[in-house]
């Protein structure tokens, strides 16, 4: 465990070491999570209440997005692709540590920081727009809201090693991780909540992972949820990270059986 | 002039060669291109289907708003793409190779590495903007023209930025991302700049020109730009490229070779 906290120590300096990237990397985040929030607020200049949304509740499902985005989609699983395309694997392999919880420490190191300065730019953003900002009163919702985004954190990790073992099979990590990105961007709920697609559009996404990782927390934090999605929706979430890291374990003993420590 | 087109079209070919290498991941990321267009192009026609009015602008109005960002964004990717590389080579020391040799080196850091694969999306661009043109009523001749110039404009500065981010590289190795922060203050532009509030609006109109570069010229094909910003948008378009110029000697002068 010492160990381990210590690579999330080493991390932490790291980023350190680097802060304008970071500075940077969180401008980003502000200035794409901004424009959609722009783009509902005026769109509510015209209407009170569109696709079932009032504006307290879009704009603080973007405002909450910093949050969340942080918690769930910020990752340092694409840097296991280096890892085995450098050949950098075969050192964290002959050192006495679990590389996944190694790969976890950096992780919860980023995930950790970024969380901090979003924090800082959701008050920034709250005391300088003045938003109209629901503040959810019901408990069981927040409860909900907290356990969704921890369980959501688990799928995204797996979904990002998958994505890295590739390495094993190809150079190409990078394309098929901007095609996901992509992909999460707009089936997970970055741009916009995702009931407000065609019902059967919306029906087919929500056996996806996609939808559990922005929608479904947010939406537990705003209400307003069936009662049966809630359970549906952990329950899909669950049998998710059961599979993929069933497939995570397959994928990385075959990944091991090829590795050829290229690069070192 | 011919001289340069010759280097161009020679260094173009190479760069295009480089895409048989990787043909997976160079048709991965073009699909990733295709994906994102077409997503947010179905959220637009989704949203102001059910709004009937955005920021004053009709559905096929957001649309060449939407359309020409994109249309301006490929240009300046398929041109400008071996921008994205400036900063490694100066880090490694490979920029003195090019400072030795008899050509600009200003031209071959800027246009070294045009990618002909964002060239397949223009083409599409262009006739959905030209069908919607048609779709939408009380649009002049002399409208259409002060849209494509603007569009030149808008090209322009986007030429003068990443001479910018070229001349920023070689003062500072820690800023990584300067290019991607320009491309990520660009997207604010695919919508119309209304959207956004005072004084944010003010400020990715002058300050950060996105709204010259990218409102104005749909804004001008609806007869919706008077004409002191017309001028306010040449001025500003030739006086940013030369204080870019002016910049990137300066930068030069400043270059220290001290990685090779």
């Amino acid at each position: 465990m010492k160990k381990y906290l210590k690579i999330i120590s080493v991390s932490l300096q790291e980023y350190f070491a680097y802060k304008m990237n970071l500075i940077i990397w969180r401008l980003r985040i502000i200035i794409s999570i901004m424009i959609s929030y722009f783009l509902w607020d005026t769109v509510y200049q015209s209407k009170p209440v569109i696709f079932g949304y009032d504006i307290s509740r879009m704009l603080t499902y973007f405002l909450l997005l910093f949050l969340v985005n942080s918690l769930v989609l910020n990752s340092q699983t694409f840097r296991i692709a280096e890892d085995i395309n450098f050949g950098y694997l075969s050192n964290y392999l002959l050192r006495p540590l679990n590389y996944f919880l190694f790969v976890l420490s950096r992780d919860i190191a980023d995930k950790f920081l970024n969380v901090i300065f979003s924090i800082v730019e959701l008050i920034i953003l709250i005391s300088l727009l003045h938003p109209p900002v629901f503040y959810q009163e019901n408990v069981l919702n927040i409860i909900f809201f907290i356990t969704a985004i921890f369980i959501a954190s688990i799928l995204y990790f797996e979904i990002g090693i998958i994505l890295s073992l590739i390495g094993f099979w190809s150079r190409e990590t990078w394309a098929p991780r901007f095609i996901f990105f992509i992909l999460v961007s707009f089936l997970a709920g970055v741009y916009f909540p995702l009931d407000i697609l065609p019902q059967g559009l919306y029906s087919v996404l929500k056996l996806t992972p996609f939808p559990y990782l922005i929608f479904f927390p947010l939406k537990l934090y705003l209400g307003g949820i069936e009662r049966t999605f809630i359970s549906s929706g952990f329950f899909i979430m669950i049998a998710w990270i059961i599979l993929l890291g069933f497939l995570v374990k397959k994928i990385w003993k075959k990944g091991l059986k090829i590795y050829t420590a290229e690069g070192l | 002039m011919k001289k340069y087109f010759h280097i161009w079209i020679y260094l173009t070919a190479a760069s295009f060669q480089s895409f048989f290498v990787s043909r997976i991941g160079a048709v991965l990321f073009l699909s990733g291109k295709i994906f994102r267009f077409v997503f947010f192009l179905g959220f637009l026609i989704l949203l102001v289907s059910r709004t009937k009015i955005l920021a004053g602008y009709n559905l096929n109005q957001i649309l060449i708003f939407y359309l020409t960002f994109n249309f301006i964004d490929s240009i300046t990717q398929m041109l400008f793409r071996e921008v994205y590389r400036f900063r490694s080579q100066v880090i490694s020391g490979d920029f003195d190779l090019i400072l030795l040799k008899p050509v600009n080196a200003l031209f071959r850091v800027l246009f070294g590495g045009t990618d002909f694969l964002d060239f397949v999306t223009l083409l599409p661009l262009i006739i959905i903007i030209a069908y919607l043109i048609f779709q939408i009523p009380n649009i002049s001749l002399l409208g259409i023209i002060i849209y494509i110039i603007l569009i030149i404009n808008a090209l322009v500065i986007s030429s003068a930025f990443h001479i910018i981010v070229l001349a920023l590289a070689i003062f500072t190795v820690e800023i990584d991302n300067t290019i991607m922060i320009y491309r990520d203050v660009m997207s604010m532009g695919k919508l119309p700049i209304d959207v956004y509030r005072e004084p944010i609006r003010s400020f990715i109109t002058f300050a950060i020109p996105v709204g010259i570069m990218l409102t104005y010229p749909p804004r001008a094909l609806f007869n919706l730009l008077h004409v002191h910003y017309l001028m306010i948008a040449f001025i500003f378009g030739s006086g940013f490229l030369l204080f870019s110029l002016l910049f990137w000697r300066f930068a030069l002068k400043h270059y220290t070779s001290a990685s090779s």
